[in-house]
């Protein structure tokens, strides 16, 4: 976090990382739909291809007035394709928290577990390692969704922490809010 | 930074804007962060050219690096930048981003020439610097009042962020 003294705003950098289409950018699109337009920017999607995202989404939110300061969260997406792996940790870079969105579909488990040690690396390398991370478990709604027991198993934090697991369906705001009122928690109670 | 050197720099910055004619002079972190900016009082714009910069100099270090086989960027970039709202030069300098949006009236090489000026007399410590105490104060007061109750956050936050009729 930092805080922009002279305005008073404090400045919360949330990103949502994950493997290519397991839902980043719906959270975001879900968000924006939700928050009250006074409390958020329109929702920006960089270079989009298909419906693939090719460098971040951002969506920036404003929680108001909160003891004295106004805190502003800016919300990005990364890609996640393979090739852009520098683009992710590009937009890593100084993240107060992270949420993970997994695909639940059960032929993704692989591509998950990829760039959930990919998200890892990364971090230690940006020397975010010790940020709070959220694990959002999406498409809840698939036929036959890997059971959270089989992520818990396969997506374990490098130091054996616990992560907060939010079960979610984001296409049909399912769990969107939850996820980004944890991520915020916990940022906040650090 | 204290009051009367961020006065300075938005100063500065105001300057450098009214010289070049440009829309918007704006100083941001790597990590896309908006410090100081002259030009707009709309936040949204001012946050999202801060990220742009940050990630398109990012990335154009990333291309030089790769293309030229350099173990590392060199320090001091420049950059030129086309989006919808128009016309962007960039100019790293790490840790800080300096960003110039044109208007119709600004002219490149007098752009060029100012923020690398500004750049390189800015005080990154002092844009940086904060107030620990003052900061912390504040910090701790957030944390009171967000988690004052057990669901704080989760009825009054969301209460006013959500729109009615969900
Ligand atoms: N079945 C199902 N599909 C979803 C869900 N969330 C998102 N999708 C779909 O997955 C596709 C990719 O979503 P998108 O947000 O663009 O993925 P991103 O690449 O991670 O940004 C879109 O067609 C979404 O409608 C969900 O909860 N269930
Ligand atoms: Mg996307």
């Amino acid at each position: 976090m930092r805080v922009i003294w002279d305005r008073r705003e404090l400045h919360i950098k949330v990103v949502y990382y994950g493997p290519p289409l397991s839902g980043k950018t719906t959270n975001l699109r879900r968000l924006q739909e939700n928050i009250a337009p006074q409390h958020r920017s329109d929702l920006v999607s960089l270079d989009t291809e298909g419906d693939r995202t090719l460098f971040f989404d951002l969506l920036e939110v404003n929680l108001g007035r909160i003891g004295g300061l106004q805190p502003r969260v800016s919300l990005y997406t990364v890609p996640g394709q393979p090739r852009y792996q520098r683009v992710r940790e590009l937009v890593l870079r100084g993240a107060d928290g992270v949420v993970f969105v997994a695909d639940s579909a059960p032929h993704r488990l692989r591509e998950n577990h990829a760039m959930w040690q990919q998200m890892w690396q990364q971090m230690y390398k940006l020397r975010i390692q010790d940020v709070p991370v959220v694990l959002q478990l999406n498409k809840r709604d698939v036929p036959n969704p890997t059971p959270v027991a089989q992520f818990q198993q396969l997506l374990r934090h490098p130091k054996g922490e616990e992560v907060p697991i939010v079960e979610a369906q984001a296409k049909h705001n399912v769990g969107v809010r939850e996820t980004f009122a944890l991520i915020l928690k916990r940022i906040l109670q650090r | 930074m204290s009051e009367e050197k961020f006065s300075h720099i938005k100063k500065c910055l105001q300057e450098v804007r009214y010289e070049t004619g440009a829309s918007v002079v704006l100083i941001a972190d790597e990590s896309g962060r908006a410090l100081i900016y002259t030009g707009t009082e709309e936040p949204h714009t001012i946050s999202l050219l801060a990220a742009l910069s940050a990630a398109g100099l990012s990335a154009l270090q990333e291309i030089i690096m790769t293309s030229f086989r350099l173990p590392q960027a060199a320090d001091e970039q420049m950059l030129m930048l086309e989006v919808p709202q128009g016309e962007i030069l960039l100019l790293s300098k790490p840790p800080l981003v300096f960003l110039l949006v044109f208007s119709d009236k600004t002219r490149l090489g007098m752009a060029r020439l100012l923020l690398k000026r500004l750049a390189k007399e800015a005080d990154w410590r002092a844009i940086l610097h904060q107030p620990e105490d003052q900061v912390q104060q504040a910090l701790n007061q957030v944390k009171e009042e967000v988690f004052s109750s057990e669901d704080k956050l989760e009825n009054d936050l969301f209460h006013t962020l959500w729109q009615r009729g969900e």
